[in-house]
């Protein structure tokens, strides 16, 4: 998978690319660590991920709580159908804003 | 002729009559009214435009004026029996000009009353001087009371002829310019077409203007410096001043017009006619009707400038007939060309497979392909076909140049090679043979560059030859990069070249692609490159994103990248990836052979026509318990044994059953009691995925036999979105 990262003051967009599985989510994870520092904006954009599974839910969950933390907002995007079924299957569509 | 047309000509006629009859009458009294005008010479205007009337009007206008002369007589107490004798001189005075001219002009194709032309001028004056002298004959002859016959015929004369003359000209000239048509007698059968003042008409106006002026100032000196006492004598003394100018001055103006005429300003009408109606010409011989290119010299004498004029205008219409002409046998030609190069182009695209479907289906090799010509036809192709039992062979190759010569190169050297693949014992050998027949009768000195590999879809091995061409690109266990292959010398180019086959093995899911230089030489409108970096970066980025059509996918990176510049070379991609048929995996218990889970899975579900939903579901749920095998089956201690996956369809219900085996820990995953995520509380990685599990199955059972932990999980195959 290949991780973008945009950061601009307080504002961080991560623009992921490929499957975010068991094997790659840990690279997003560390990727995440290194960039929240003073971050209160954190946009996740999945237009070109085809494939999450719980380890990436995992990997967001994570991101969410790190938002709380710092008072901030985590926005997730463009999911695609399958994507959407497996938000809408855990509930992570109750927890999370996510921007179709 | 209907009532209606009938009733509208008695009409016409009637009000022609009665405008005749009032301006005659009017101007006659109004000079009678005059006593200068009454003297022994009388001063009669009326004289002169009776006659143009009656030229113009035909009989209306003849009647209309002598009735008027005739009430005129009676008002002034002319016996009563000269009155019909008086009104029929009139009628001969009023009809000699229309009958005249008519019949002068009867072969004539424009014989209206008209001066456009000196000649005509000429007559008209001839016709007046002709009218007066016979008419004031017969008016002298008839009165024997008159004192001095010759001085009175002698006045009358001149008054009617100047008049006729200097009245009839401009008034002719009104008549023609007003909304009246001229009406002739009943044998003339042209049409009336007003026509526009031409130039020798305009000239001519000019001249007579200025002679009258020029006599109007001279007489008037003259007059002036005789100083005669007497009216009558004054006016007599005028009208032969004035007859002598005539004579001497205009008739030979007159002439010298003609000349002018006959040789410059007609010579120009007719060009200028000539060159409006050339346009139409042009169309009548576009439509092959016959026509006169050359400008019609019927009437005129054209001489010195005037024929070098006209010869270069007949000689400009024959060159530019010419020039048309080739105009369109090139246009014809091209079109035809075109229609032939369309025909072409579509079959050379008929040469070259597009649907793989079948290839899939009995071989596990999903293949897609692109071919984007430059110009109407290539030279560039792909073949795809199957060369043996269990082997697919795919082709590409790249002939030097483009268009027609390249095309056909093209379809001879794909030819070739599948033939010699088809029945040579290696690919190598396949090459030399292609290539010794390509060299035969190459005259045209072009030459090919062909890479082709043949794929075991059994075993996954593969044989490759290389014959000057781009080495391909391969995604091998998941990484992508080119294939370190020997070059070869491109084919058609030397006779007698061996060529030597390679090898190299495929696992499930490794992938090649191959394409010609149309994709790495493409330029971008600052003169880049695409480039082999940039390729190999969009390749693993398709790889990552696991594009179904890899090479349209290339196809549009190229063309998005190279949009604004005419494309210069054709743009050709052939990819195939190896999906073997497996019912049975085994895999060590570790995440990194998930994405060998995946391709196992994506096979079976290729082969059995799964919906994307349902490959999506099942590689989920087996992401899930692989990966909670992997992380909690087996404790420190234990020692790590393979996990295996088994796929069974029943192609009634549409139902795969896939039973995962594992010799971990027992563990009953269906045991677990799953929630969603509530916020602040924690989740087992294991909780969500046995939720996800269930919620993506269609049934799922467990059982532990034979030391196994084994899972049953039913998914169908056509599962769509809800």
């Amino acid at each position: 998978m290949e991780i973008s990262v945009n950061k601009a003051g307080e504002k961080l967009a991560v623009v992921l690319e490929g499957r975010l599985d068991t094997n790659t989510s840990p690279e997003l994870e560390s990727s995440l660590k290194a960039n929240l520092e003073g971050v209160t904006d954190l946009v996740i954009d999945l237009s070109a991920v085809q494939y999450v599974s719980s380890a990436g839910l995992r990997v967001i969950l994570f991101a969410q709580k790190e938002m709380t933390k710092a008072a901030g907002t985590l926005k997730v995007l463009h999911p695609n159908d399958y994507i959407m079924d497996v938000f809408e299957a855990t509930g992570f569509t109750d927890i999370i804003d996510i921007e179709r | 002729m209907t009532k209606q047309a009938a009733l509208r000509r008695t009409r016409d006629i009637a009000a022609i009559f009665v405008g005749c009859f009032s301006l005659y009458f009017v101007v006659l009294e109004a000079f009678y009214a005059i006593p200068a005008c009454n003297t022994s010479c009388p001063m009669r205007p009326a004289a002169g435009i009776s006659p143009t009337l009656g030229l113009f009007f035909g009989a209306p206008g003849i009647l209309g004026c002598s009735a008027a002369n005739m009430a005129s007589d009676f008002i002034h107490g002319e016996p009563i029996d000269m009155l019909v004798p008086y009104f029929l001189v009139q009628v001969i005075y009023n009809a000699i000009p229309y009958c005249a001219w008519y019949f002068v002009f009867r072969k004539n194709p424009n014989p209206y009353p008209r001066f456009s032309s000196a000649g005509k001028t000429g007559l008209f004056l001839v016709l007046a001087l002709v009218d007066s002298l016979v008419t004031c004959g017969i008016l002298t002859a008839m009165d024997s009371t008159i004192a001095e016959p010759f001085r009175f015929w002698s006045n009358c004369m001149l008054n009617d002829m100047l008049f006729t003359f200097y009245l009839g000209m401009p008034l002719l000239r009104a008549l023609e310019a007003s909304p009246f048509t001229p009406r002739p007698p009943q044998n003339i059968r042209v049409p009336y077409v007003k026509q526009a003042n031409s130039m020798t008409q305009r000239l001519l106006m000019i001249f007579v203007v200025v002679a009258t002026a020029v006599m109007v100032v001279l007489v008037g000196a003259t007059l002036f410096i005789a100083h005669i006492p007497d009216t009558g004598e004054a006016i007599r003394f005028t009208y032969l001043c004035a007859a002598i100018f005539t004579v001497t001055v205009l008739a030979p103006m007159l002439a010298f017009m003609h000349f002018v005429e006959k040789k410059i300003t007609l010579p120009v009408e007719r060009l200028t006619e000539s060159a409006n109606e050339f346009l139409d010409t042009l169309r009548d011989r576009g439509q092959g009707a016959p026509c006169d290119v050359e400008v019609c010299e019927n009437g005129i004498a054209v001489e010195n400038e005037m024929r070098e004029l006209f010869d270069a205008t007949n000689a400009m219409r024959h060159d530019l007939l010419g020039y048309i002409d080739q105009l369109n046998a090139a246009a014809t030609e091209r079109e035809r060309a075109a229609t032939e190069l369309d025909i072409a182009r579509r079959i050379q695209m008929g040469a070259v497979p597009c649907d793989f479907t079948e290839i899939t289906k009995r071989f596990g090799l999903e293949a897609d392909a692109v071919m984007h010509a430059a110009r109407e036809v290539g030279g560039d192709f792909y073949d795809v076909f199957q060369a043996d039992e269990r082997e697919v062979a795919f082709v590409i190759g790249d002939v030097s140049g483009k268009g027609v010569p390249a095309a056909l190169f093209m379809m001879r050297a794909q030819s070739l090679i599948k033939q010699h693949i088809l029945t040579s014992a290696n690919l190598g050998e396949a090459f030399t043979r292609a290539n010794a027949a390509l060299c035969e009768g190459n005259d045209a000195m072009l030459f090919v560059t062909a890479f082709a590999c043949v794929v075991n879809a059994e075993t996954g091995l593969v044989r490759t030859v290389n014959a000057g061409h781009n080495p391909p690109s391969a995604r091998l266990a998941g990484v992508r990069d080119y294939l370190k292959c020997k070059p070869g010398l491109v084919l058609g180019a030397m006779d007698g070249v061996r060529y030597r086959e390679a090898e190299l093995q495929l696992s499930p899911g490794d992938a090649i692609m191959l394409y010609t230089d149309g994709v790495t030489e493409a330029f971008n409108a600052t003169d880049e490159l695409f480039g082999e970096q940039r390729l190999q970066r969009e390749l693993e980025r398709c790889d990552r994103r696991e594009i179904e059509r890899p090479a349209h996918f290339i196809e549009q990176k190229v063309l998005a990248f190279s949009a604004g510049v005419p494309q210069s070379d054709d743009i050709t991609a052939l990819s195939f990836s190896w999906h073997p048929y497996q019912s049975v995996v085994e895999f060590p218990p570790e995440d990194e052979q998930l994405d060998r889970l995946f391709e196992f899975l994506k096979g079976v579900c290729d082969r059995e026509h799964a919906t994307p939903k349902a490959l999506n579901d099942l590689m989920l749920v087996c992401e899930e318990m692989f990966v909670n095998v992997c992380h909690y089956g087996f404790p420190e201690s234990a020692r790590r044994m393979p996990v295996s996956f088994e796929a069974q369809v029943d192609e009634a219900s549409r139902m795969l059953t896939l039973t995962m085996r594992d010799a971990g820990e027992p563990y009953n995953p269906l045991e677990y009691q799953p929630k969603k995520v509530v916020a602040g509380v924690d989740h087992r990685i294991g909780g969500l995925g046995i939720l996800l599990m269930k919620e993506n199955l269609d049934d799922v059972s467990y059982e532990y036999a034979g030391g196994r932990n084994v899972l049953h999980m039913k998914k169908n195959l056509d599962a769509l979105r809800e």
